[in-house]
């Protein structure tokens, strides 16, 4: 391999797709990928939100209190 | 520690023993698709007394009490899930507030007319769908209301063009 070759994440003709964000600001993307899942994994991606804060606050907690 | 959210399980439990209500508030729209998050289960639920009963099984097996500031242990009864108040209570699978009736007089009999079935784990849910969900956010107008106010609609908007 030669030296000179650049890191792959280092690619200049990598550009991000355009998103189509209104002036509302809301993430038309996001939307699309929750309306591509079923009811069950949308309800688990609620739950996967939960159960992260439930972690983050409690394991701050049990931090603060050893 | 705070009681786990584990929506599945309370939705489990209701269903087992055969609850009518809808889904309403940050679930429904999650189940609708709306990329939001939440942290209670709202539902309004048939006021008829042989729901009440099977309501109020579910929530004895759910370990249900009011979310009471002073830390008292006060149990949901019969006489008052047959009227139209809201019901805060803490279950063993995190919060759930059981309604009688929400935004004006809109009751599980209305609700259930504009409620969409959706399919979760084998079970048949009611959730109300997002343009009765819109219009309620809508008439309740509150900041938390405003706020996914936005995204419903957009969600709706897509699921209308696919």
């Amino acid at each position: 391999m030669s030296s000179t070759a650049a890191p792959p994440s280092a690619s200049p003709s990598v550009t991000p797709p355009p998103h189509d964000d209104e002036d509302d600001g809301v993430d038309v993307s996001l939307i699309r990928w929750t309306l591509s899942l079923t009811p069950s994994e949308r309800l688990a991606v609620a739950q996967g939100f939960v159960d992260s804060v439930h972690a983050v606050v409690h394991g701050a907690r049990n931090g603060r209190t050893r | 520690m705070a009681a786990p959210v584990r929506f599945v399980d309370a939705l489990g439990v209701l269903g087992r023993h055969r609850v009518r209500f809808v889904v309403v508030g940050g679930v429904a729209a999650v189940l609708a698709g709306a990329p939001v998050s939440t942290f209670d289960l709202d539902i309004v639920h048939d006021r008829d007394p042989d729901n009440v009963d099977a309501l109020i099984a579910a929530l004895v097996e759910l370990d249900a009490r009011y979310r009471d500031p002073a830390g008292r242990i006060l149990r949901p009864e019969a006489s008052a899930l047959r009227g139209p108040g809201h019901h805060l209570l803490m279950t063993a699978a995190g919060p759930v507030d059981v309604l009688g009736s929400i935004v004006g007089d809109e009751t599980y009999a209305s609700l259930v007319l504009k409620a969409e079935s959706v399919e979760l784990d084998g079970a048949v849910l009611q959730i109300l769908g997002l343009p009765a969900l819109i219009e309620s956010k809508a008439r309740l107008g509150r900041d938390k209301d405003r706020a996914t106010l936005g995204i419903l609609q957009r969600t709706l908007a897509e699921r209308q063009r696919a």
